[in-house]
């Protein structure tokens, strides 16, 4: 086996994924970018900036929970990485503190971001309103429609929120209009992305700015259960919480990675965001890994309860850790995460994100089968944001009709 | 047909090459083959037949709406080569150019893509998405020329390199951004022009934002031609659907003359 956590190579990519699939405009931007971010990484003073940030901006480190009354009902004890507790609720500020400072430094005046549920976004305003830097954020219009509450908290925090009204007007169409806007502007403006996706360098970068969530809850756990889990799972849509989570433990080859995706109305519906079980290798935003796409390879419109998993693409070092094995990708549906997403209430007071839910689901789905050893779940973020869409879905009908067919 | 012979013949005469573009399918895809041959009698030299793609990054409204239109109307990849080799064999002196994106073509198989295109007789490709770096994507026996972009931001060592790995001519995106319409085009369009001619030595054609007639004998002066494609689009779109070839050959026969005009340069 490679040395798996050595990727990517010069090029971009973990083995044949990745890459920087981009129009010749974008290239000097991303030379530029890999080489302001190898020489941020070689700067201590980068360094205790991004660990001042992550301590008293965001509440780093994060805990780990043993959540005693969830352990019982899955029959192993469950060590929860608490990312909820994060500001702003989320894992994705970790990202954005860190691409921040680099837009600071590399001296851009403006940034730029994609979000889908408006978590990225939220994220990014902060960050941006923290550093005084000025902030634009793509959002489908059917998103903003639908997160109108995280579209407050951005125009709060003086970001100005663009409606992408192209496509199906979710996040694939706010992340080709973002990169639109970036190649029109490309010699001002930072074009901060939200997960492991897109062209080299922005999977490797994101990656290392997540990566701490792994580093923190190896050492914790090590600390807490005086062991290594025997499972680690996160949910997966660009699929930052889980290689943050992964990439620490990776070269311990006992602890099981397990990724898992949206499911949806079920795998065999055609409406779900399963990219990795379901889909095929195709290039899409900058780089190459699993999509979902149809026979002629135009992409297909995701589907999920959750919208930080609405999304047809992933990134590429997860096709690469699919392709050799070493994480497994999983999947839970809509139903299967709401039922988590209440049990977790109850059982334990902490209402999760959708997303996180999904991780939920799959391992609430282990019950009674696993071993008693330790089991690592990353608490992606808390779900007050999906209080409204909860209860919707939990009337007899819900009241909105599905989401604008694609095409 | 090889490209490169057919582009520098004209350069060296001294005629100004005229490239329209059309996305196969828009508006509609029985219209496409009669559009071509419309914008072929009207006097463009080459053709660039786009290929719809769902998430077509590089591309302004304009040409996005064509692409869904296209796609709703049933285009594909397939389809799209099909009728560039009926047109091929109507037209067999206007080289045909395939644009689009690289998904569609990874779909369909890099050996199977290319021995198809070169069947219908495509003289070369553009593929915005796929950087001459990763080109061994898609080689295969009969894969046409790969032709590369250039911006105004493109350093000229870059320009340098691209100018020596060959190619049939320079796509030159003359503005930072996608494609469109521009009312007026920057002063500094004709001196990146110029640089991308002087740093790569291929012919450059200048396409992104040309949309009047008036604005081509600036552009064309210090370069080898123009690519239409948003205006295009345009008039397709504001035309009586009965009446399309009619109004593709309105369209283009200005910048016929316009380059026309601009007469051969001294010798
Ligand atoms: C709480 C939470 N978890 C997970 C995700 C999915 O993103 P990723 O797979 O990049 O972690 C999101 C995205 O918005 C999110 O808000």
């Amino acid at each position: 086996m490679p040395v798996l956590n050595a990727l990517p190579d010069a090029k971009g990519y973990f083995g044949a994924f990745g890459g920087s699939f981009v129009p010749e405009t974008l290239r000097p931007a991303l030379a530029e970018l890999e080489a302001a971010y190898a020489e941020a990484r070689q700067d201590p003073t980068f360094e205790t900036e991004f660990r001042e940030a992550l301590t008293t901006f965001t509440c780093r480190p994060t805990p780990l929970y043993p959540a005693l009354r969830l352990s019982a009902r899955i029959g192993a004890p469950v060590l929860l990485k608490r990312e909820d507790l994060n500001h702003t609720g989320a894992h994705k500020i970790n990202n954005t503190l860190g691409q921040m400072l680099l837009a600071k430094r590399m001296g851009k005046t403006r940034v730029i971001a994609e979000t889908g549920a408006g978590q990225h976004g939220v994220a990014t305003a902060a960050a941006a309103a923290r550093l005084g830097l000025r902030c634009e954020v793509h959002m489908g219009e059917e998103d903003i429609r639908r997160q109108q509450l995280n579209v407050r908290r951005m125009e709060l925090m003086g970001a100005r929120v663009i409606p992408a009204r192209s496509g199906t007007r979710t996040l694939k169409d706010a992340t080709n209009e973002a990169i639109r806007d970036w190649v029109a502007n490309v010699e001002d403006t930072f074009y901060l992305i939200g997960s492991v996706v897109g062209p080299h360098p922005y999977p490797t970068m994101v990656r290392d700015f997540q990566s701490v969530i792994g580093r923190e809850a190896r050492e914790q756990s090590l600390a807490v259960a005086g062991r290594l889990p025997s499972l680690a799972i996160a949910c997966v849509g660009g699929g930052s919480n889980a290689m943050g989570l992964f990439h620490a433990f990776i070269p311990d080859e006992r602890v099981q990675l397990i990724g898992v995706e949206a499911a949806g109305k079920g795998l065999d519906t055609g409406l779900h965001a399963a990219t990795l079980t379901l889909g095929r290798p195709g290039v899409l935003h900058g780089a190459m890994s699993y999509l979902l796409q149809d026979a002629d390879g135009q992409i297909q419109e995701a589907h999920s309860i959750s919208a930080g998993l609405d999304y047809p693409g992933v990134g590429p070092e997860h096709a690469f850790l699919k392709e050799t094995g070493r994480v497994r990708y999983e999947s839970a549906t809509d139903d299967e995460a709401l039922r988590a997403f209440e049990l977790l209430s109850e059982l334990e007071g902490i209402i999760p994100a959708f997303e996180s839910a999904h991780a939920l689901a799959w391992l609430l789905r282990q019950a009674g089968q696993l071993s008693n050893e330790p089991v690592l779940l990353c608490l992606s973020g808390r779900g007050d944001k999906d209080l409204d869409e909860y209860l919707l879905r939990t009337q007899k009908e819900p009241s909105r009709g599905p989401i604008g067919l694609y095409l | 047909m090889d490209l490169s012979a057919f582009i520098s013949e004209r350069v060296v005469s001294g005629q100004k090459l005229l490239a329209p573009y059309l996305c196969a399918g828009f508006p509609n895809p029985e219209a496409t083959l009669a559009i071509l041959e419309a914008l072929a009698d009207a006097g463009a030299d080459l053709i660039e037949l786009g290929v719809p793609f769902s998430d077509p990054l590089a591309d302004g409204p304009v040409l996005q709406a064509a692409s869904i239109r296209a796609l709703r109307a049933g285009m594909n990849l397939e389809t799209t080569l099909e009728i560039a080799g009926q047109f091929q064999e109507r037209r067999p002196t206007v080289p045909l150019v395939l644009m689009g994106y690289v998904n569609p073509i990874l779909a369909m198989g890099r050996e199977r893509f290319a021995s198809k295109a070169s069947a219908a007789g495509i003289a070369g490709l553009l593929i915005p998405d796929l950087p001459p770096e990763c080109e061994g994507l898609l080689q295969a026996p009969g894969l046409p020329p790969l032709i590369p972009f250039a911006a105004p931001n493109t350093p000229i060592p870059r320009l340098e390199a691209l100018g020596e790995r060959g190619a049939p001519f320079l796509y030159a995106v003359s503005v930072l951004g996608v494609t469109g319409t521009r009312d007026a085009l920057s002063k500094n369009v004709p001196v990146f022009l110029a640089r991308a001619k002087q740093h790569s030595g291929l012919p450059v054609l200048a396409g992104f934002g040309v949309s009047r007639p008036e604005q081509v004998p600036e552009l064309a002066s210090v370069c080898d031609g123009v690519i239409l494609g948003s205006a295009l689009a345009k008039a397709l779109e504001a035309a009586d659907p009965a009446k399309l070839p009619g109004a593709a050959e309105a369209f283009l026969r200005p910048f016929r003359k316009a380059l026309d005009a601009m007469g051969a340069p001294c010798c």
